[in-house]
């Protein structure tokens, strides 16, 4: 076989297609993709949502209610400063719902601006990689998680104003050991998978342009 | 755009442009499985894509643009896990193999398959006959660097066809 017989082998192909398509497995295929991309979508959306703000506002509704009906019920002399708590806890939700609509606004637009090559796709790619990479230190970051953190604390507000013993910031801040490590461990992990990812794209770079 | 009518093109652009979908699947594909896996994904790709499809270039350029861009990132996807699946495993039946195979076209294939992934991209689009113009505005490198990387992979098959010439090629 020579190079021009090879051409014409490969052309044979427009012909006879190398496989037959099941056309029924493949309309069912489709829409099934789609919905699953959907889902990890609404995973990564819903995930911060419902796993950090949800949580919070869930936990300290529960949680202040409680105080709230203990005082309405005259268990517990009320305090200003349960309302400086409950205060604090909506303000940091609110903080914590604005940073992360922040972050997705800029992370679009690290996506903007590129175009329809396969090359300009993987540095749309790269881009996004990157602007993860860059939010490990930062205060948006930080305050998005930050809820948590903060739900903990207002929580052993409430149960010490509940139980009548005085306030111990020490034990207050205890309750973060039990987040802190989490958001390390979770945040190192994602890391590691976004320079995977980043290794690979570059490396895809590396092969479309040798030169550089 | 309604569902309805994107149905309907992703039904024409399958009916006229499936077979970029099979060679792009056979090549970056591994197994059977693997082939099955990743046609399903292009074709889903395709389907997501018609309504970004303004005409500027051919339906068939569109296409394998979508379809490469696809292997690219299943191939991310594949190495994240390890290694593609076994033949049989997880295999849907989507893709029907005919009972006969020409064995040059498998000999090609396997010539692909020892490319980098990028080489395997420009080696598709060089045997369908695209212009190097075409290959340069696909992947997003200049004309003279698929030039290069062409006449590079052109020499290798030419040598491998010289090398394998007294068999029965």
């Amino acid at each position: 076989m020579n190079f021009d017989q090879m051409l014409e082998t490969w052309r044979t192909q427009d012909k006879a297609p190398l496989y037959g398509v099941r056309r029924e497995l493949l309309r069912l295929g489709v829409p099934g993709e789609q919905a699953d991309l959907d889902r990890a979508l609404g995973r990564d959306l819903w995930g911060v949502y419902w796993g950090t703000l949800g949580t919070s506002v869930a936990w300290l509704a529960v949680v202040f209610g409680l105080l709230f009906a203990a005082i309405s019920w005259g268990d517990v002399i009320p305090s200003a400063w349960d309302y400086v708590a409950l205060g604090i806890g909506i303000g940091t939700i609110l903080l914590s719902a604005g940073a992360y609509r922040a972050s997705r606004k800029r992370q679009a637009l690290y996506a903007r601006g590129f175009g329809n090559s396969i090359q300009e796709e993987i540095r749309r790619n790269l881009a996004r990689v990157d602007y993860q990479l860059s939010r490990y230190g930062r205060l948006t970051s930080l305050l998005m998680y930050a809820p948590m953190a903060v739900a903990g604390i207002l929580t052993f507000w409430v149960i010490v104003r509940l139980s009548g013993k005085p306030f111990d910031w020490l034990h207050a801040a205890a309750s973060l050991l039990f987040i802190v490590p989490g958001w390390v461990v979770w945040s190192l992990w994602f890391k590691k998978h976004l320079l995977a990812y980043r290794r690979r794209f570059s490396e895809l770079l590396g092969l479309l342009n040798p030169g550089n | 755009m309604l569902k309805a009518e994107r149905d309907r093109i992703f039904e024409e652009w399958m009916e006229a442009h499936q077979a970029i979908l099979f060679k792009v699947a056979r090549a970056y594909g591994a197994t059977h499985a693997d082939r099955e896996d990743l046609f399903q994904q292009m074709a889903l790709q395709v389907w997501h894509s018609i309504e970004a499809f303004r005409g500027e270039a051919a339906v068939s350029t569109w296409i394998y643009q979508v379809a490469l861009n696809t292997a690219l990132a299943w191939n991310r996807k594949e190495r994240k896990h390890g290694q593609g699946r076994q033949d049989l495993e997880a295999a849907t039946g989507l893709l029907v193999s005919p009972a006969s195979h020409d064995p040059r076209l498998e000999w090609i294939y396997q010539r692909i398959a020892e490319l980098d992934e990028v080489n395997r991209s420009l080696a598709l689009l060089m045997l369908d006959g695209f212009s190097y113009r075409d290959m340069s505005q696909i992947l997003g490198i200049s004309e003279s660097n698929v030039g290069v990387k062409i006449n590079r992979i052109k020499a290798t098959l030419v040598a491998q066809l010289a090398k394998e010439s007294n068999d029965e090629l």
